[in-house]
């Protein structure tokens, strides 16, 4: 069977050449992918190399179709992902499932390495038969990520509440119509995704006015955010249309 | 080109034929009013070779929805969409009214929404323009006569020059044109010439330094934040250190026997065992 997939990657840090490369050693065949680059980042200004100066020099595979965007640090990965997810709409693409990345690297994370490991396994090729057969054999598999970034906000040390019963996350839930069964979500922003249910989605819910909302600039997550909110809604708004959270 | 050029050209050059490649922008006319039609320029647009600059030259209504604004703003994420330094060029044919309508309002607050504080909403007058920038590619004479006036006059040295385009062999007439005043200057005022080409790259390398200063500021805002976020949970490491070495180390079988037994001693709740939606610890 072919399977259609789109790939969402969202760059702070640049060296977009490693990063080509890393996808060509990683999937095969055609595929979209989307990319968004952050105009505004140090990291990329300081490298002679960039995409945002044209894609002349670079080494794409041609069964790729790459949509590059570009824009300011808004809502960190999330909401450089709102605008791919805008684009893939826009140019009316179709595909069986969406893999949400973004180049991981959380500086004030005491196990930075570690963690990135772990997000990105779902990338590898190694694991694509495992995580095509959870969404196969199961209709109900709405999101495939790593085990270890599944996480339920219940168990959440930090912030307890903020995310759970207060008037904020409340609101956001009502506004978009968003009711999780349960409080489990994927850390990190890094997922399979069953395309259809994002499809729908933000067909309903524009993905750039939820963008406008975010706030801009590298914001942690000591502070309740709508950024870090929309780092559980995404995942809840899968959960809440009745689809599970699978890891591998 | 020593100045910036817009070619003002109609949406349908971009869906009859490929535009040709051009050293300056093209400020695409669309219909923001219609979300058909500004969503079928999107696709023709994201056709357009990544090296080619483009912008968007809209006809402003007394109303533009939130909605609307964004559907512009959408094109503002195409790598290749003019900035002027981080300001986005949107250029309107207008008569002066408009400015100060609710739809300049809107554009301005829903980029700033957008993190584009500083868009540049520019509106120019196609049929009338004091300063004379802008001219039909139907009038050759015109074209000369503005590109000479611009080259001599170094005030307006940064000022863009819009030809308005509806075919793609007026572009490729204009441009022929541009070029050979451009050398007829150069032959003329070679010394000149060539202060004007390093005060050209001077300026650019000035942008992009000053880009990269406020960059700068801002990744160092960042790192003082994760410093601080790394210095209050220096307990935290040591701690990660003394899991990993007193229970990460043990074979999984061990651990998840440990699982078991939590839930014996009541430490963990039953059902969290085979379901991941229920709260698994009572403290």
């Amino acid at each position: 069977m072919n399977v259609k997939f789109s790939i969402y990657f969202h760059n702070y840090y640049g060296n977009d050449q490693q990063w080509l490369s890393y996808f060509s050693s990683q999937f095969s065949g055609a595929y979209n992918l989307f990319y968004n680059c952050v105009s505004g980042s140090y990291s990329r200004l300081s490298q002679a190399a960039n995409f945002s100066n044209g894609l002349n020099g670079y080494s794409i595979d041609k069964a790729i179709n790459l949509v590059v965007k570009q824009s300011l640090n808004k809502g960190k990965d999330i909401g450089g992902k709102l605008i791919l997810m805008d684009a893939y709409l826009k140019l009316g693409i179709k595909s069986d499932y969406i893999l949400l990345l973004h180049d991981k690297h959380s500086p004030y994370h005491n196990q930075n390495e570690q963690w990135q490991k772990e997000l990105f396994r779902i990338a590898q090729k190694e694991y694509r038969q495992t995580i095509l057969d959870l969404f196969e054999k199961d209709s109900q598999v709405g999101i495939v990520a790593a085990q270890k970034a599944i996480r339920n906000e219940a168990d959440n040390d930090q912030n307890r509440d903020a995310y759970i019963d207060t008037e904020f996350i409340q609101t956001l839930k009502k506004d978009y119509s968003i009711n999780p069964p349960g409080l489990q979500y994927v850390a990190g922003t890094m997922f399979w995704v069953r395309a259809s249910i994002f499809e729908d989605f933000f067909s309903m819910y524009s993905p750039l006015s939820i963008r406008a909302q975010l706030e801009e600039g590298n914001v942690l997550d000591d502070e309740p955010t709508i950024t870090h909110a929309w780092e559980r809604l995404l995942s809840w708004l899968v959960t809440s249309k009745g689809y599970k959270i699978k890891g591998i | 080109m020593l100045f910036p050029v817009c070619y003002i050209v109609p949406l349908n050059l971009c869906q009859q034929s490929s535009l040709p490649l051009v050293s300056g922008t093209y400020a695409i006319e669309v219909d923001h009013s219609d979300e058909a039609s500004l969503l079928s320029a999107y696709q023709q647009i994201s056709k357009l070779p990544i090296q080619q600059s483009f912008c968007l030259f809209i006809r402003p209504t007394n109303e533009l929805s939130k909605r609307q604004a964004d559907d512009i703003i959408a094109f503002f994420f195409f790598p290749n969409y003019f900035k002027a330094g981080q300001k986005p060029l949107l250029l309107s044919e207008n008569n002066g009214a408009l400015k100060d309508s609710s739809f300049g309002e809107m554009m301005l607050q829903q980029a700033k929404e957008h993190g584009y504080h500083q868009q540049e909403l520019k509106f120019i007058n196609t049929n009338t323009n004091p300063a004379n920038t802008i001219c039909k590619t139907s009038n050759g004479f015109a074209i000369s006569q503005t590109v000479r006036r611009l080259l001599q006059d170094s005030s307006s040295f940064t000022e863009m020059l819009y030809i308005k385009a509806d075919r793609v062999e007026d572009i490729l007439n204009a441009q022929s044109i541009l070029n050979q005043e451009e050398q007829v200057f150069k032959e003329q005022n070679p010394r000149l010439y060539g202060f004007m080409v390093k005060n050209k790259e001077l300026t650019a390398s000035v942008e992009r330094f000053e880009h990269m200063v406020e960059a700068a500021g801002q990744e160092l805002q960042s790192q003082a934040a994760h410093m601080k976020v790394l210095r209050s949970s220096s307990q935290a490491t040591h701690l990660q250190h003394y899991y990993n070495n007193e229970y990460e180390v043990l074979p999984s079988w061990y651990k998840q026997f440990g699982h078991v037994l939590k839930v014996v001693l009541g430490k963990r709740s039953f059902r969290s065992l085979f379901n991941d939606n229920v709260k698994k610890y009572k403290q």
